[in-house]
């Protein structure tokens, strides 16, 4: 019996003196890649240092903004394409938002008729290194839209007038 | 045969008696000998101190260490950075075919002379440098050729990706990256210690804005044919410049030289007269102190005489002024008769206050003294009123202007970025308040003005623009107000009639200022645009225009529906204002 308890003992003791043994060479290994991964890391570090560095360097707003004015048809935005309130874009003075209370859908609710001013900076000096962008005239589109109207308001008065005419 | 048979017994039995002795003795031995190893093991593994290798104890940085930290803009666009840049140099004995080399080495590198660089191959010195500062593709390539002959030291090399842009704020370093002027120089401490070279610098300043100021202002530069141009975009609320621009500039990249005119920062190195700017203290003070109110009048029909001096009106309205349109239309007599009212001791705190009497409150270095006049007599007092015999730096009047349009806090300028904190109010991490006075604490800021006149000045800046000389600088859906300058520049002891400063400050939205714009021209040439004219108004305001249309989509600043405007009931418009 007591044979068998210190056999037992002596294996134990082997067992864990070999597990502490490769613990040690594990940890070594793990160490050492380690070391090795920090030193890439470190090239990693300075490849992406000179990697924003010459970021910086590309996207030098001189430069881009000759590449935008050669490749692209993007024009810097201008202060009417903001839209500070709900009245400015309407073109009218008082406009009421109205929704049901079960959707999300907010409503313009018109109240007189547009009136769109007129811009009174026209007769300004120019003077600028980049062209404004085009203002989109929105009282031309109403006087287009009117002078449609007429026409086809003349079109249906000739229409009852040939008829006429020709009974 | 049976089992008795292999009974061993007698003289038999003693013989494998010793036998099994002779087997202990080995056994015993080795069991000794495998225990000790399993002891060694285990003490080996528990109880040894690590070699000298002993990994735990430096674990690897990770960390970059350069000699400097970067410098950033407040979106983290690098503005200077160090690179290594490593130098070529050569062991000429080591090398074996020179010619061959060199030829290798000028296919790499084109910009050296090949008989040269075989002479230096040549040669029978020991080590010798080829090329400074290679870029990481000529390394790569040098590498690639193989010679144990060429050897790259390691160097840094300071970089400023973005060129001429804000290269007055940042300064430069020499070829030992020793820093020599802007905030290289103010912030070395910060930017040269090797713990916080991981910790970037970050500026005030946006790239965007810097390239945009610049770019218009080299425009009018050029198209008016002037010396020089500066231009600054500052935010009243929390003194940060977003934008500091002095024409001519330099690349801090290249080879520079330290007394060359164009490494004059015009903003903070050079005061200039600012004419008519100066009225907006003028009448500031004067509604301030209570000397004067909005609708008194002041005759201003005849040129003033003042002992031996005449002062004149460049815009003459031959008639009694109130002093919205004193401020609007630019009316030195009026200006000089308010001044009258409030008195030389009352102007000079004002102006004290302002903080015109000492250097610009900045974190650059070589700031300039404000040129004041030597005695304050009636007649100085009155000049000054309108902005001559006395020269402030463009970031003076930047800085008090900002003043005038905040609520009358006066908050000193700044280029290193604030956050912002839970209230709003504007905080640094990196700095302490007691260091820098940009970084007190909101309520400490000196109250210059009341409120209340604060939000006058505010109307009378947006006449200026809506009536009165300032009209270029009106930007469709904003609010702009502003003042313009112009001074006839000394030239010999004397005013010179055509070399002028042209300048203008511009306030943008009125209704709630966010950002002061300032431009100035240095002896412009007026064309026929301007009618031959070199005034501000004509010069100077539809830079800042310009300027504002371009910035304020940018900035976020929303656009707002014309709101009329307060005192316009004051003002008698007369055709062609």
């Amino acid at each position: 019996m007591i044979k068998v308890v210190a056999g037992f003992f002596v294996l134990m003791v082997m067992i864990s003196a070999a597990t502490v043994y490769s613990l040690k060479e594990t940890t070594k290994r793990l160490e050492a890649r380690k070391l090795e991964l920090a030193a890439k890391i470190l090239k990693d570090r300075n490849a992406i240092k000179v990697l924003r560095a010459e970021m910086a360097y590309l996207s030098q707003p001189d430069r881009l903004q000759k590449l935008s004015d050669r490749f692209l048809a993007l024009v810097p935005s201008h202060s009417d394409q903001m839209v500070a309130s709900v009245n400015s874009v309407a073109g009218r003075d008082e406009v009421r938002l109205v929704s049901l209370p079960v959707d999300a859908f907010p409503l313009l609710l018109p109240q007189e008729k547009p009136v769109f001013q007129k811009r009174r900076f026209d007769r300004k000096m120019h003077l600028a290194a980049a062209p404004a962008a085009p203002v989109v005239k929105a009282e031309k589109v109403v006087k287009a839209e009117k002078a449609e109207t007429k026409v086809k308001k003349a079109s249906f008065y000739e229409r009852i007038s040939t008829k006429l005419g020709g009974e | 045969m049976s089992a008795a048979d292999l009974h061993i017994e007698g003289a038999k039995s003693g013989a494998i008696e010793v036998a099994r002795n002779r087997v202990m003795v080995p056994t015993f031995l080795f069991v000794l000998g495998f225990g000790a190893l399993v002891i060694r093991l285990i003490s080996i593994g528990m109880f040894e101190d690590m070699s000298d290798k002993s990994y735990f104890a430096h674990s690897a940085s990770t960390e970059i260490v350069r000699e400097r930290g970067d410098i950033l803009d407040r979106n983290g666009v690098v503005m200077a950075t160090n690179l290594s840049a490593p130098s070529l140099a050569a062991r000429p004995r080591l090398i074996g075919n020179p010619a061959e080399t060199a030829d290798k080495i000028v296919a790499v590198l084109p910009e050296l002379n090949r008989t040269r660089v075989l002479n230096q191959l040549k040669s029978s010195k020991h080590f010798l440098y080829i090329k400074r500062n290679l870029s990481p593709a000529q390394v790569w390539k040098i590498n690639a050729l193989g010679e144990p002959g060429l050897i790259l030291e390691e160097a840094e090399k300071r970089i400023y990706p973005q060129g001429h842009l804000a290269s007055h704020v940042l300064g430069y370093v020499d070829v030992d990256n020793n820093p020599q002027a802007g905030v290289e120089k103010f912030f070395n401490d910060h930017l040269a210690n090797p713990e916080r070279s991981n910790e970037p610098l970050y500026l005030s300043l946006d790239t965007r804005v810097q390239h945009i100021v610049r770019q218009e202002l080299k425009f009018a530069m050029d198209k008016f044919s002037a010396l020089g141009a500066a231009g600054i975009v500052m935010d009243v609320r929390s003194g940060e410049i977003l934008a500091m621009t002095s024409l001519p500039d330099f690349d801090g990249n290249g080879s520079l030289d330290p007394g060359a005119p164009e490494m004059k920062n015009r903003n903070i190195l050079e005061p200039y007269e600012m004419g008519s700017g100066l009225k907006t203290f003028t009448i500031a003070m004067a509604l301030d102190s209570g000397a004067v109110k909005l609708s008194d009048g002041f005759d201003a029909t005849a040129p003033l005489k003042v002992g031996r001096r005449t002062i004149h009106d460049d815009h003459p309205k031959k008639r009694i002024l109130n002093v919205p349109e004193i401020f609007t239309f630019s009316s030195n007599i009026g200006s000089s008769l308010i001044i009258r009212e409030v008195g030389v001791e009352n102007q000079r705190n004002y102006l004290q206050r302002f903080g015109m009497f000492d250097k610009p409150a900045i974190e650059l270095t070589g700031l300039a003294q404000p040129i004041l006049p030597e005695r304050w007599g009636e007649i100085q007092s009155m000049t000054v009123s309108y902005g001559h015999g006395i020269a402030v730096t463009p970031l003076q009047l930047v800085t008090g202007i900002s003043a005038i349009v905040n609520g009358g806090r006066l908050i000193p300028a700044t280029l290193i970025r604030k956050s912002k904190d839970r209230d709003g109010a504007a905080r640094s991490d990196d700095y302490q308040s007691d260091d820098y006075p940009a970084f007190s604490r909101d309520d400490s800021y000196q109250q210059v003005i009341s409120p209340e006149t604060s939000r006058k000045m505010r109307h009378l800046m947006r006449l200026a623009v809506e009536y009165g000389s300032g009209g270029n600088a009106r930007v469709g859906g904003y609010r702009v107000g502003g003042k313009t300058g112009t001074a006839e520049k000394v030239k010999n002891g004397a005013y010179s009639r055509k070399d002028k400063i042209t300048s203008f400050v511009g306030v943008f939205p009125m209704d709630n200022p966010q950002y002061v714009i300032f431009a100035m021209l240095d002896e412009p040439r007026g064309t026929e645009e301007t009618f031959y004219r070199e005034t501000g108004g004509w010069i100077a305001a539809p830079v800042v225009g310009e300027i504002i249309r371009r910035i304020g989509p940018l900035l976020g600043v929303m656009p707002v529906d014309d709101v009329a405007t307060e005192y316009q009931n004051l003002i008698l418009v007369e055709n062609g204002e």
